[in-house]
């Protein structure tokens, strides 16, 4: 006999350590994974839901980022800008393996824009550096004999012009 | 002991639907680059529905590029970039594998998705034909038009049909030189790369009256503009109550729709065919026309087909430039508004969109050379070319 909307219902998630966080249900929509779950179920969720694949110092990201967003867009004008810059501060405040690591919560939790986001972000960190630095950027093992990779450079030489220096 | 491996404290390797999003998101000569990353994105890269896929993804935000070349050495250039910038310019190889030994000329006849029709060694015959990606290096052969020998080619164009998923090629000629003269029966022929082959098409309704336009250029064979799955040309009403008035004629590379494949589209009232182009210029087929012995002007047909909606973009200056032509070689348009030509001897020159003036003084990054054989804009991209049955290559 509340009368409490559906928008200010609360989630409970729970993380890999055992954090606990409390998330509007409003917020929740945008995580699909979540969201799937509680559809999945009898809509009457109380327990918190245990995400496996998600640590603590991601959840915490994406539910920032989230709750920031939506602050934004039920705002009035100027929300663009200030979106855009707390985006690149966002990106920013990252190193590369937190980014990565953001990544693949993003993608299991099924957050569509942040993950285009995260995903323009690292197109953007890569787009001009050298093969070398990106193999290192994502842990990748270099399966090429010298052979194969001279031949291979040889026939794409132009796209080696102006490179960033790593 | 037995020596222990040291492990990476490293967290697993981002899964390849991400992969794939991220690579969507890179220009391709990134992508390019980043096939000699491992083996695995080679793979990924190299695969023709991710081509498609990021193609269609960039669609609004092509990288487009101008291809010259200058003594059989082709250049890519980024025109969009500022001059000073050094990286802006790349040498590409020619397809040596595919090009005999001894080219004596070569021509670009038409660009299309990223690939260029590439004529070799003679202009009127038209036999002798690649099509080329220069970003990827990949090229076909395209094996001869089964016509006549002395043909004499005056129109050719290049480009995509949508419905079938195959590009093709034009040619519009006469038999001979006698049967130029005779005005006699010209023959439209079409190649698909998917079909490999030539054939002839009956283009019935179409009474033969479109020439050429300027008979003096007879000798050149003038490249069509592909646009909304036509290709243009400019032309010259030979007779009826039209005969000496300029006209655009649009040819349908899609040949199972009803109604006519060759159609008019309307050119403004006060066209004068003297010193006049035909192009494409941000999307809307254009003309480049020489309306005073000093002034250059491009003006667009920004409703295709509405004879009202042709407008004007830009009006350049010629008198600055220290050129012994009068006029560009070549012009295009960048996606700023600005307009780039290349003049023989001289380099590549900007002019700004707004009053025409000269934005960047001229740059020749080859010195004094003369003769730029060729030039073409491109597009760069991933994409290859539909096999036909049977065709490994």
């Amino acid at each position: 006999m509340s009368g409490i909307s559906d928008t200010e219902r609360m989630i409970t998630l729970k993380t890999v350590e055992g954090t606990l966080f409390d998330v509007k249900s409003s917020i929740a929509k945008d995580l699909k994974t979540v969201q799937a779950f509680i559809d999945d179920s009898d809509d009457d969720v109380t327990s918190p839901i245990p995400l496996p694949n998600v640590f603590t110092r991601e959840l915490s990201r994406i539910l920032d980022y989230l709750n920031n967003h939506h602050r934004f867009r039920s705002g009035i004008e100027k929300a663009d800008e200030e979106m855009a810059r707390y985006d690149a501060e966002f990106a920013k405040s990252m190193s590369h393996e937190e980014l990565k690591a953001l990544i693949l919560a993003a993608n299991y939790l099924n957050v569509k824009d942040l993950l285009e986001f995260l995903n323009q972000t690292v197109a953007d960190v890569i787009q001009n550096k050298s093969v070398e630095f990106v193999r290192n950027f994502f842990g990748i093992e270099n399966d090429y004999t010298p052979e194969e990779e001279e031949k291979l450079r040889n026939e794409n030489e132009w796209a080696f012009n102006g490179v960033e220096q790593d | 002991m037995k020596p222990v491996k040291a492990v990476k404290t490293e967290m697993k390797e981002l899964p390849q639907e991400v992969m794939v999003e991220i690579f969507l998101r890179l220009p391709v000569k990134s992508l390019l680059r980043f096939k000699c990353v491992c083996k695995h994105w080679l793979s990924l890269i190299s695969d023709p529905n991710f081509a498609k896929h990021h193609f269609q993804r960039s669609s609004l935000n092509l990288t487009h590029k101008i291809l010259y070349t200058l003594h059989f050495v082709a250049w890519s250039w980024d025109f969009n970039a500022p001059f000073v910038d050094h990286s802006a310019l790349s040498r590409i190889q020619l397809p040596l594998a595919f090009v005999p030994a001894n080219i004596n000329w070569m021509r670009m006849v038409g660009s299309c998705r990223g690939f260029l029709l590439v004529a070799l060694n003679d202009n009127i015959l038209l036999n002798d034909l690649i099509i080329w990606n220069p970003s990827t290096g990949s090229c076909k052969r395209v094996p001869q038009p089964p016509t006549w020998d002395n043909k004499f080619a005056f129109l050719c164009g290049f480009g995509y049909d949508v419905s079938t998923d195959d590009y093709i090629i034009v040619q519009v000629s006469y038999k001979n030189w006698e049967a130029y003269l005779d005005d006699e029966v010209i023959i439209f022929e079409t190649f698909s790369v998917k079909s490999n082959s030539w054939k002839i098409v009956d283009v019935h309704g179409l009474n033969c009256t479109y020439i050429n336009l300027r008979n003096d250029d007879v000798d050149t064979p003038r490249v069509g503009s592909f646009l909304n799955g036509y290709i243009h040309w400019l032309a010259w009403c030979k007779d009826g109550e039209r005969a000496n008035q300029g006209a655009i004629i649009a040819f349908d590379l899609n040949e199972n729709k009803n109604g006519l494949r060759l159609h008019e589209v309307p050119l403004p009232d006060d066209f004068i065919h003297e010193y006049s182009d035909l192009g494409v210029f941000g999307g809307w087929l254009g003309l480049i026309e020489m309306n005073a012995p000093d002034q250059l002007n491009i003006r667009v047909m920004k409703e295709y087909g509405v004879k009202s909606s042709w407008v004007n973009l830009i009006t350049v200056s010629l008198l600055n430039i220290p050129s012994d032509f009068i006029s560009p070689m070549f012009m295009f348009l960048c996606k700023d508004g600005e307009v780039v030509g290349v003049y023989d001897g001289v380099g590549f020159v900007k002019y700004s969109d707004r009053g025409g003036e000269l934005l960047e003084p001229p740059n020749n990054p080859h010195g004094r050379s003369r003769f730029y054989s060729t030039a073409s804009v491109y597009t760069e991209t991933l994409l290859s070319l539909p096999s036909n049955h049977g065709d490994q290559g």
